[in-house]
């Protein structure tokens, strides 16, 4: 497909393989499915998948972070505990820097996007551990509410 | 046609996902669309799209036992989500637009 560049339009053209967007969209869709389906049966799996999920968290396209945000709390399910806890805090460091740098940007619809996920892997945790102890420290628990205080306050 | 068809089947399986005595049959089906899956399909060809959405329903189904079939297909699923995806950007040449939006 190409388009044209506002502005430019006599000059400048943007092509992009429509198929190959699709074909990859369609594959996170149905990873996240998948790995919701088989519950904890993906455990063998959460080692191959987690890498190219958490690289896609920053793609282009918002339905390929989407999905690959959903997929992380089917992988905590999957891993189970006490290996889960350790990719909880690792996801949540990672989401809560990605956080700070979208409400600096003020993009409401993206904050809103990494909050969700943020929810539903926490919700993971409590729904399928028994030792529900999100953060590593009290320190880090008061992180999070800085970071939610932050985000309330600027938005 | 082959497509839509692929698709009903994958629809037919998710309203039977709670009857288990379906399960041999659903199998076949898997195999089936795992064979179909290994031939080459054009690029836009909306058979290839329709199995993997009904694979992905059958996975509902199955739940545990999709086992024996998850990494043949997830292997599939990571090679696509690993495509990369490129914008690439060309200098038109005056009246080549113009040119071809009047053809």
């Amino acid at each position: 497909m190409n388009f044209k560049v506002f502005g430019m339009e006599n000059t400048q053209t943007l092509m992009c393989n429509i198929s190959e967007l699709e074909a990859k969209i369609s594959a996170f869709r149905h990873i996240y499915e998948v790995s919701e389906a088989m519950g904890q049966s993906f455990k063998p799996y959460v080692d191959k998948i987690l890498p190219i999920m958490m690289s896609h968290l920053d793609y282009t396209s918002r339905a390929v972070r989407k999905h690959a945000l959903k997929t992380l709390a089917n992988l905590i399910i999957a891993l189970g505990e006490p290996d889960n806890l350790v990719l909880f805090r690792k996801i949540f460091d990672s989401l809560a820097l990605k956080i700070l740098v979208v409400n600096k940007k003020q993009d409401v619809k993206e904050l809103k996007l990494l909050f969700k996920g943020l929810f539903l892997c926490m919700r993971a945790v409590r729904d399928n551990n028994e030792d529900k102890a999100l953060f590593a420290s009290p320190e880090k628990m008061q992180t999070f509410a800085q970071l939610m205080n932050q985000c309330l306050l600027t938005t | 046609l082959r497509a839509r068809t692929i698709e009903s089947i994958g629809i037919l399986i998710a309203s039977v996902s709670d009857e288990k005595e379906f399960t041999q049959s659903v199998k076949e089906v898997t195999e089936k669309l795992f064979a179909l899956l290994d031939s080459q399909f054009d690029q836009d060809d909306p058979q290839e799209l329709a199995i993997k959405d009904t694979l992905a329903k059958i996975s509902f189904f199955l739940k545990d036992d999709f086992n024996y079939v998850a990494p043949k297909f997830l292997e599939i699923l990571i090679k696509d989500a690993l495509l990369e995806v490129k914008i690439t950007h060309k200098e038109t040449r005056e009246g080549e637009l113009n040119n071809k939006e009047d053809s």
